[in-house]
């Protein structure tokens, strides 16, 4: 016969009905014997129903309801409104996207002719010297190799604009007339080394 | 209106506004444009300015300060958007001038610069009307070799459409002092 202390250890299990069936027989039989285990059983059981009674349990009434209710108030996903709106006026995803390409490139056709060409500066490939964009106009200095790349001026009035310049030279000056409408490019060549 | 027409009309609807910037890109520019490419020896050996340079002596000196200019080539050559003109300069160089464009004052040019076959610069500018360009550093001779490139839109002869490209007319120096600059 299995001694009271391994059966003591087997009892709480025992009594949540978490033992395999073979034990639960040895420990039935034990206790049907023993009422000194059948005294901790009851223990057992009453500290259990202590504890239980002490926890909080929420209440849980309506709240499958609210669960739904807020779900139902989430924002619908983009993709199912735009398919519902599209549904709704009948159209199908070809023609959705046709016309949203369309209203697009119209926009963009409105942009362009609106602000002209987009200001963008062309950059040479490596080996060469680039200018982007001067308005020598803008330059108010006088010559020289200082006026070098890149250089932009704020001025008083657009005269010549230089929107690209590639070069192999390795040095660039640009400048121009104060007043005047001459800008110049000075593309000194490199001093022969001779050997 | 079933579905199908109406993708296929949105559809043209859409190629045709993707088109429209390059249609009105495509407009021709079919004003005429003067080019005037001048070139100036430029070197500090104290034998003063050419006689033909007088009109634009006082523009030479602010801007360079050599002692000596003398008038080594001028060309005058018409042309109109999208017709290039290349001009056969000194010391083997060419010099291609590709109008662009003319936007009300102003005239938007390609340049190309090349010594021999090799180009030496590659510039796309957008000059004033009767605007000076100036391109210079190149050896030449005793000294630096000074390009001048004046294009200008004549008043008299600005035609608004179907005005045949014309054919290019070339000047050569020796000429007078009033022929260089307008």
């Amino acid at each position: 016969m299995i001694e009271c202390t391994g059966i003591a250890e087997l009892l709480g299990a025992f009594r949540d009905g978490e033992l395999e069936p073979d034990k639960v027989a040895i420990v039935a039989r034990h206790l049907a014997a023993c009422t000194q285990c059948e005294m901790l059983l009851s223990e057992i059981c009453e500290l259990g129903e202590t504890l239980r009674a002490s926890a909080w349990e929420p209440c849980l009434d309506g709240f499958a309801e609210q669960v739904l209710s807020r779900v139902a108030r989430l924002p619908e996903p983009f993709s199912r409104r735009l398919r519902r709106g599209l549904g709704a006026l009948g159209w199908s995803w070809p023609a959705a996207i046709t016309s949203a390409s369309l209203a697009t490139a119209l926009a963009s056709w409105l942009v362009l002719m609106t602000f002209g060409k987009p200001n963008t500066p062309s950059i040479t490939a490596a080996g060469s010297n680039a200018v982007t964009e001067v308005r020598a106009g803008e330059s108010a200095a006088q010559g020289g190799l200082a006026q070098a790349l890149g250089l932009s001026y704020p001025g008083p009035k657009d005269q010549v604009v230089i929107s690209r310049l590639e070069t192999d030279r390795h040095h660039v000056a640009l400048w121009s007339e104060p007043e005047g409408t001459t800008t110049v490019i000075w593309l000194p060549e490199e001093p022969e080394i001779s050997e | 209106m079933s579905e199908k027409a109406a993708v296929s009309r949105a559809s043209m609807l859409l190629l045709l506004i993707l088109a429209a910037p390059a249609l009105v890109a495509a407009e021709p520019c079919d004003k005429r444009i003067e080019i005037r490419v001048n070139c100036v020896l430029a070197a500090d050996t104290n034998r003063g300015l050419d006689e033909r340079l007088r009109p634009m002596g006082g523009q030479l000196q602010r801007l360079f300060r050599y002692s000596t200019y003398r008038l080594v080539s001028h060309q005058v050559e018409e042309a109109v958007c999208g017709q290039g003109r290349a001009f056969t300069l000194p010391g083997g160089r060419v010099l291609h001038v590709d109008p662009q464009d003319v936007d009300q004052n102003t005239i938007k040019m390609g340049l190309v610069l090349f010594q021999g076959d090799r180009p030496v610069m590659t510039t796309d500018v957008k000059l004033l009307n009767h605007g000076l360009l100036i391109i210079g550093g190149s050896r030449y001779e005793e000294g630096m070799l000074i390009i001048s490139i004046q294009a200008s839109v004549p008043t008299s002869a600005s035609p608004e459409g179907g005005a045949p490209a014309p054919e290019p007319k070339v000047k050569t120096s020796p000429l007078s002092p009033t022929e260089l600059v307008p």
